[in-house]
Order: structure tokens, then sequence, then C-alpha cells
């Protein structure tokens, strides 16, 4: 998935806790911890505005593009 | 904390269309086959001669308890058709109380049930043909009847089958719908 999820790094800065954040968001921890993987099909901008309030950062705080080889080879 | 869904919510509205819709199936499962036996018990032969699709005068013979009793059991087959699709219904407005809508089990019992109740129209065609031989049976030769008759109860009946076949598949397309839906957070 070229979409890497930062989340984890961002709640270690911020020393909160995943069920803190899920609270405030207003989302099960199952799919914050989904998210945290990486593992879910997308993100609203609202569920990303209240996180990006919570943890007082960035959407580029939380969001990283990997680009593949192949694309860089190009 | 999810934000509870207010009263005015539509699905609130259908869960609550559906409780009533689940208790009308019930009633519909336990009336209908001693409605049938009553009908079959106490109607005149004129009235029975036309679930025969017979003139009422065609029945010239007294009807005796046996023709009353098999022609009965010929109709209650697209009855019985026609309460295993109210069934499936019961089962699927039961998911619809609890508020799951989009769910491939609604999708499969919708579907279910319009089959059923094309099978039971088909079912009472057949049925009222029997019908008419049987009530008819006891006549003088030359004045028993077999008649075959398709009314517009049948047509619509198979219209509605097809209908809800259809909403059912709108349904499964909005189950997709959903389950991509709730992949994003």
């Amino acid at each position: 998935m070229p979409i890497i999820v930062q989340l984890d790094v961002m709640l270690a800065r911020r020393k909160v806790k995943s069920k803190d954040l899920a609270e405030h968001v207003g989302i099960t921890e199952a799919n914050m911890s989904l998210l945290k993987q990486g593992k879910v099909k997308g993100i609203r901008f609202d569920t990303l505005e209240k996180i990006c309030t919570y943890l007082q950062c960035q959407p580029g705080d939380l969001l990283a593009h990997e680009v593949s080889a192949e694309v860089q080879a190009k | 904390m999810p934000t509870p869904v207010p009263l005015s919510h539509p699905l609130q509205r259908i869960r609550k269309i559906s409780r009533l819709m689940l208790l009308a199936c019930w009633v519909m499962m336990l009336l209908l086959p001693v409605l049938l036996v009553f009908y079959w018990a106490t109607t005149s032969a004129p009235g029975l001669a036309r679930q025969g699709n017979l003139l009422p005068g065609a029945i010239q013979a007294p009807l005796e308890i046996w023709q009353r009793v098999v022609a009965g059991a010929v109709t209650a087959i697209p009855l019985a058709l026609l309460l295993l699709g109210i069934w499936q219904a019961k089962c699927c407005f039961e998911q619809f109380a609890n508020g799951d809508v989009f769910t491939a089990q609604a999708t499969r019992q919708l579907r279910s049930f319009s089959g059923w109740v094309a099978a039971a129209a088909f079912a009472a065609i057949l049925a009222s043909a029997i019908t008419s031989v049987v009530l008819t049976l006891n006549n003088p030769p030359g004045l028993r009847h077999l008649s075959v008759g398709i009314g517009s109860d049948h047509v619509f009946t198979l219209f509605f089958a097809g209908l809800v076949w259809l909403m059912a598949a709108v349904i499964g397309q909005g189950q997709m719908l959903a389950e991509e839906n709730e992949r994003f957070v």
C-alpha cells in the first residue's frame, strides 16, 4: 500500500493512548487499530480533522506516500 | 461514544414499520390456515364454485365431505407455498427491526419470498383447475368440468413477486456499498 499511516508515531510523540483518541474521534478501538495498521479503505476528512485537532498535528504528520522502486526508476 | 439515532431518523421509522410487518406476518401465518379450513367447511356449493373458476350453478350434485376435504387440501398447497414465503419475509423483517438493513441475509430472504410467492401463484392456477374437477366429479356424465383460469390476481401476484426480487437485488447493491463504506473510518 503506497500510503503509509504514521498514526502510531504521532501517538507515541504526544503520549496519547489509542483508546482515548478513538473515544474523542468517535470511532471504535477496532477501527482505530485498523487505521494505525493502514488496513482501512480510506479516512474521512471529518475523522482526519478530529485526529489532527486532538494530536495537534498536520495531516502530513500522519500520512506518508511511499514511492515504489519502479516509479523511482522512471 | 456513538451518537444515539433520533426517533425521526429514517432507520428508526424502518425499524418501527418492520416490527408492525413482523406482527402482520405472524397473524397471517396463524390465521390463513384456520380461515382456509373454515372456508371449506362452511361455504355453500355456489360459493365454492368460484374456487374452481366455475359458475355458481355448475356444481349440480350435492357436495360430499370428501370433496370438500380434497378440494381444501388442493387449495392448501398454494397457501402453504405462500406461507413459506411469508416466513422468509418474517425473517427479513426481524433483521430490519434490529436495524440490519443492508445484509446479504436480507437479500436472500427477500429473493426467497418472491420465489415462494411466484410459486404460489402458479400453484393457485393449477389448484383451481384440479378443484373444478373435484367439485364437479359427482355431476352427471357430460356435466363435469375442468376449468383453467388465469386471473388478474395471478398476474398481479407474479408482478409483485418480480418487483420484490428486483428490490432484493437493489438491496444487494446497497449491501455492497454499505460494506465498502464500513471500511472507511
